[in-house]
């Protein structure tokens, strides 16, 4: 099987702080994979690597064989940041018909527009939308391209529970169609019932690799117990006894 | 290419900073100076004079406005997200070089035409067009300035810095008040300081009927300057987006 992203013995630090030391991790083709951990665990600095944003300060990441920018650049990537990304002034339509005419082989823009659940917005200008509305544009932009690969940084955090709901709906659906899926979340919930696979990092490494019931059996747990408590036990293991 | 300037431009037309800096002031300022405070017997002359002045300020304001805008784009995230899709890094700044372009036009338009429909100017055909010309290509050493003052600093302090910088370059340059008028050593740092050459080329032109080498010479090395410091500010921001 082919991967669509390696990363082999990468480090990244800022100034004095270490925020990705040491992380390896193959992603299958296919695969849909949660990257868990608390504030400063380093997902989001992992994601930023994955993406081409900043280079390694050691190791090696490649993402369908290239670096990672010239995966973006060949766009095979789609990619919701954290939070923002969405410009002023312009309308949901003229943003999608942009983003889309970077892409070889976009979405139709009809599909990009059900598949987002942003019927209606189009001709709403950004700065206009809401919190809810913004998030499931800036998903439209990550699906624009229909990208080989979605990385996705908290893509569920401004939503109410019915968007939740269906922005999983969309996932599975894109997960059935071959599409390798990353996304870091905080909803512990969310990576037990929508991720193959569970990756856990603390402190800039992974500490669990593996299913929800994989990451039970690392932290000596029964089965059925909560995964929140298999969650504390292998990142901060002191406090948690 | 062209998408990312439609967007680009889209986006600018609709800022309020555009349209009052870039059309609305100028304009009125051309009218009330021209009409009120210049004696008449030199009114022709000082009809012309003023057009040119006021045309250059608001094709400034454009640009201007334009850098300020980018560093709004760094606040929302909009520059990082487009490294998140298939355009190549050098696309960005020179989209927005490009956008500047188009948006001086109707600044240079509405007063041109108001010299003409209000004021009678009367040039030959070859004057207008290379007068309308020089106006415009002028203005891009400046559009650099503003859009490396929108990458390297935060919105409030580049729309501080973009505001000053305009104000003061325009009336050293003598677009307010004529140069002719200043006290010696302040004519003197006007005839070195761009706006001054960027302005001056076409009142030589409308006058003496001659390109002002010298003039060209002052712009030219203001050009290089602005140049390397638009591409400074461009890559550092690069990196920290």
């Amino acid at each position: 099987m082919t991967d669509a992203v390696t990363l082999t013995g990468v480090h990244k630090s800022y100034q004095d702080v270490r925020a990705v030391a040491g992380v390896s991790l193959a992603i299958p083709q296919g695969q849909t994979i949660a990257l868990l951990g608390p504030n400063g665990a380093g997902k989001s600095t992992t994601i930023a690597l994955m993406l081409g944003l900043l280079p390694p300060d050691q190791g090696q990441i490649t993402v369908y064989g290239q670096t990672a920018a010239n995966a973006v650049r060949n766009g095979l990537v789609g990619a919701m940041q954290q939070e923002g990304g969405t410009p002023n002034r312009v309308t949901v339509r003229e943003l999608l018909t942009f983003t889309r005419a970077t892409y070889p082989t976009p979405l139709p823009l009809p599909e990009l527009i059900t598949t987002a659940q942003i019927g209606g917005l189009e001709r709403k200008r950004l700065e206009r939308l809401s919190g809810g509305q913004r998030q499931r544009v800036r998903l439209a932009m990550a699906l624009a391209g229909d990208p080989r690969l979605l990385i996705l940084d908290e893509p569920t955090a401004a939503l109410d529970v019915a968007a939740r709901r269906e922005f999983w709906t969309a996932m599975r659906h894109l997960a059935e169609d071959g599409r390798t899926i990353v996304f870091a979340t905080h909803y512990l919930e969310e990576a037990d019932r929508h991720a193959d696979r569970i990756v856990l990092l603390a402190h800039g490494r992974v500490v669990a690799d593996g299913t929800a019931a994989d990451l039970r059996e690392a932290a000596h747990l029964t089965p059925g117990s909560p995964l929140e408590d298999a969650f504390l036990a292998l990142t901060d293991p002191e406090g948690y006894r | 290419m062209i998408a990312y300037i439609r967007l680009e431009a889209a986006k600018t037309v609709r800022d309020t900073g555009y349209v009052v800096m870039g059309l609305v002031i100028p304009v009125t300022l051309y009218l009330i100076f021209s009409t009120l405070t210049i004696p008449a017997e030199v009114r022709a002359d000082g009809a012309l004079y003023s057009m040119i002045a006021m045309a250059a300020y608001g094709a400034l304001g454009g640009v201007f406005s334009n850098g300020t805008g980018t560093a709004e784009d760094k606040q929302t995230g909009w520059l990082r997200q487009l490294r998140l899709i298939p355009i190549a890094p050098w696309r960005v700044p020179a989209g927005k070089t490009a956008t500047a372009a188009i948006i001086v036009v109707p600044a240079l338009a509405l007063v041109l035409a108001a010299g003409a429909l209000v004021h009678h100017v009367r040039l030959n055909p070859g004057q207008w067009l290379a007068i309308a010309v020089m106006l415009w290509i002028g203005t891009i050493p400046f559009s650099l300035f503003a859009l490396g003052n929108g990458y390297l600093l935060t919105p409030q302090n580049a729309a501080a810095a973009n505001l000053a910088g305009y104000l003061a370059m325009s009336v050293v340059g003598g677009l307010w008040v004529p140069s002719a008028t200043f006290p010696g050593w302040l004519r003197t740092i006007s005839e070195w300081s761009p706006v001054n050459g960027y302005a001056n080329l076409s009142w030589s032109l409308a006058f003496d009927h001659t390109v002002n080498l010298r003039s060209a010479a002052v712009l030219l090395a203001w050009s290089t300057l602005f140049a390397l410091y638009a591409g400074y500010a461009f890559r550092r921001a690069g990196r920290l987006t």
